[in-house]
């Protein structure tokens, strides 16, 4: 039996809680969580099944880290920096070619969430917490 | 009868493939599966969003470290997929995808489920 370990640093701790509150939020209450963030779900139905695939993504690069440790940890860390790099060049792609919301206020958000999650991996990294 | 390993290879293809299609060419992955691109943009968006997370989720159960490690990434991907079956079968059920896609993706998911829980098999 996986024996759990909660993060003991505090951006470890608040990146463990915004992956489980993501993927919660995205599986089980995608409509409001995409108006949450100036999309138009009932326009484009489709996003609302992608955005379940997403949440059950995020919730187990969450359960990773909580699963991990040592040098295991550290690759669920290097695995969640990856893909929050990859959401914020994904979000600039997205403005440039127009599918994120008109609202540059959330645009600006959706393309820095990206790099605040990166910025929070690295310094749990950084301060080893494993 | 298929091996718990070939299983997980499997498996581990199958994550790489669709992860990096949806990650690369989000576009040609909706027309494929019968979405249209155009009139639903934020779904590229959030397509390529899920597209990295089913890569690297594929790279970790291909490329374990430990025996621990390979027991955990096979256990999540019972319930990774048996999700995706459910939001599958959700779409479907509720109309968010077209009865066509909703079959495709909630059967894929079923055999992506299948072949996780044979991954657990230990020879």
């Amino acid at each position: 039996m996986t024996r759990l370990a909660l993060p003991a640093s505090v951006p470890g701790r608040v990146m463990l809680g915004v992956r489980f509150a993501c993927g919660a939020a995205s599986w089980f209450a995608p409509k409001s969580t995409m108006r949450l963030l100036g999309m138009e779900p009932d326009r484009a139905p489709e996003t609302i099944y992608v955005g379940r695939l997403f949440g059950t993504r995020d919730a187990v690069l969450g359960a990773g880290l909580l699963a991990a440790r040592g040098e295991a940890r550290r690759r669920w860390w290097l695995l969640g920096i990856a893909c929050d790099v990859s959401d914020a060049l994904a979000g600039i792609v997205g403005a440039r070619r127009n599918q994120l919301p008109k609202n540059a206020a959330v645009r600006t958000l959706l393309i820095s969430a990206g790099v605040v999650g990166a910025g929070l991996g690295a310094w749990a990294l950084a301060a080893e917490d494993l | 009868m298929v091996s718990g390993l070939a299983a997980r290879r499997a498996l581990g293809v199958v994550r790489l493939v669709n992860g990096g299609l949806t990650l690369a060419a989000p576009r040609g992955f909706m027309r494929a599966v019968g979405i249209d691109p155009e009139s639903n943009r934020a779904a590229v968006w959030a397509l390529r969003m899920f597209g990295v997370r089913t890569v690297l989720l594929g790279l970790a159960l291909l490329t374990p470290r430990s025996e621990e490690e390979l027991d955990r990434t096979v256990r999540e991907a019972v319930y990774i997929h048996a999700s995706d079956t459910g939001a599958a079968l959700l779409a479907g059920l509720t109309g968010d995808l077209p009865r066509r896609t909703a079959t495709t993706a909630t059967l894929t998911s079923l055999l992506n489920t299948v072949l996780s829980v044979m991954a657990r098999r230990r020879p």
